[in-house]
């Protein structure tokens, strides 16, 4: 039922609409009413955006955050695939790599961040680095879990047809993992880019958290509304241009039912 | 493939779920003649499903040895389709060859009464086209070994006699060696020109019947009369 699906997205983009501008209604009569610098009204925040936007700072800035951001995604997401992976699978791999899991599970960001910045220097690798190596825990156990959940049956069925590697991985072993990968393919970029900020903040002298930080000591609130927003709007519009199209052509063949 | 196949299994066990073991086959021999049809009839749990997928090389934690040359093309029919639900019909049975964009497979569609539906998904099939599927897939690649593990279990009689005459038909034609593993008497008189009865615990042969009768000249009533000649000879083996 195409006309059915059209329209309750459509439903759906109204109420998300309405809910936002009643929010930027409601900033903007507290901001009237008790005017103070760290409330800043709705139009003081876009003049600010504006004037980033113009002088192309935040462009720049925000270029450096996201390639961060992609950078240490795809190492989080390919590494801990693959470790996932042959942890589910291999029940020796799994012992010998269990403990450092639950330690790196536990370890706090900040920790690993100051870590790799004193190891390594206050460098581009040691920054993306501590970034990949504080998602990489979870896309672990999110592949684990999904490799454990992989059906025996199709497994054989690809041995006793002789199957190539390639062809099992391909076409029997990934398919089945698909919601795993979206799991933590979504959890993954909200924590990566939040992370990103705080390397930024700590070591590097550009992208997003380095610009927060410089407007944090000014004490200039627009401008760090400016640049979060932005950013948020960023994030969201990866969520639906890219994850969002890509789960559901994964997901075609499922049944549909009326 | 002219060498006859050979499975000996001295000592098949599982783990239990409570940590013992639990013994499926001891000093089990058989010996599958190239080109004919061998149905393997037995009780659940007599360790026919086990047997053939040590046959296979699915299962190598077993005592005993396998002859089966290393290049044999298998075709194997589960007692499930097991077909990739994220493939259309026409992926599942492409995915299995080694040449998916020369092969041609409209005449095995045809056959097998699948045309229409190749770009369905298994979701969308009834049990008895996926059943359908699952031996298309395996007639695809011109298996040297055709394995039927109770591929037609859980459909009705009406549609189980049509496959039952579409594998026999695909069987004729190629002349491969096909084991077929069945409850069900009528299929394998119908089908087979070899019957083994195999008892419990541990598996062993008990009988092994040859019948002369081509299968397109096996009537109702020679199946029937058959049957009733099995049932009294090894009553509880054969229902």
């Amino acid at each position: 039922m195409p006309m059915g699906v059209r329209s309750a997205a459509g439903r759906r983009t109204v109420t998300a609409g309405l809910s936002a501008v009643i929010l930027i209604g409601v900033w903007g009569l507290v901001a009237a009413i008790s005017p103070s610098r760290t409330l800043p009204a709705p139009w003081e925040v876009a003049t600010a955006l504006g004037d980033e936007i113009t002088s192309g700072r935040l462009p720049w800035h925000l270029f450096c955050t996201l390639s961060r951001v992609s950078a240490a995604f795809l190492l989080a997401m390919s590494l801990g695939s693959a470790i996932g992976i042959a942890m589910g699978r291999h029940r020796a791999v799994n012992e010998a790599l269990d403990l450092w899991l639950v330690v790196l599970l536990n370890l706090p960001a900040l920790v690993i961040i100051i870590m790799a910045y004193m190891w390594f220097g206050l460098t581009e690798a040691a920054a993306i680095g501590a970034v990949a190596l504080n998602k990489l825990p979870n896309v672990v156990v999110t592949l684990r879990e999904g490799a454990r959940a992989l059906d025996p049956d199709l497994d054989q069925m690809a041995r006793a047809f002789r199957l190539s590697w390639r062809k099992r991985m391909a076409h029997v072993v990934l398919p089945q993992l698909t919601p795993y990968f979206a799991a933590s393919a979504r959890s993954g970029l909200a924590l990566v880019w939040k992370i990103v900020l705080v390397v930024e903040l700590l070591g590097r002298s550009n992208g997003i958290g380095f610009q927060l930080n410089m407007f944090f000591q000014l004490f200039d609130m627009a401008s760090i509304l400016a640049y979060a927003i932005s950013f948020v709007a960023v994030m969201l519009a990866a969520e639906m241009l890219i994850l969002q199209p890509f789960e559901r052509r994964a997901n075609r063949w499922r049944v549909r039912t009326a | 493939m002219s060498e006859p196949l050979e499975l000996h299994i001295a000592r098949k066990t599982y783990r239990g779920a409570e940590g013992g073991t639990v013994e499926a086959v001891r000093d089990l021999s058989l010996a599958f003649d190239s080109g004919r049809f061998t149905a393997l009839i037995g009780p659940s749990g007599c360790g026919k499903t086990t047997s053939l997928r040590i046959l296979a090389g699915l299962d190598h934690d077993f005592e005993g040895r396998v002859k089966l040359p290393a290049d044999t093309r298998i075709g194997f029919v589960f007692q499930e389709p097991r077909l990739l639900p994220w493939r259309t019909v026409i992926d599942n049975i492409r995915l299995v060859l080694d040449a998916p964009d020369t092969a041609d497979l409209t005449p095995l569609i045809d056959e097998l009464g699948l045309s229409g539906m190749e770009r369905k998904f298994p979701t969308e099939l009834s049990l008895g086209l996926a059943r359908r599927v699952a031996l298309a897939r395996a007639l695809a690649i011109a298996p040297d070994l055709l394995i039927l593990d109770e591929p037609f279990t859980s459909l009705d009689e009406t549609t189980a006699l049509r496959l039952r005459q579409m594998v026999l038909t695909a069987w004729k034609r190629r002349h491969t060696t096909a084991i077929l593993v069945t409850h069900n008497i009528r299929e394998a008189l119908q089908l087979a020109d070899r019957i083994i009865l195999l008892a419990p615990s541990p598996a062993r042969v008990v009988a092994d019947l040859g019948i002369g009768l081509p299968q397109e000249e096996r009537t109702e009533a020679f199946v029937e009369e058959m049957r009733t000649k099995m049932v009294r000879d090894w009553p509880g083996l054969v229902a």
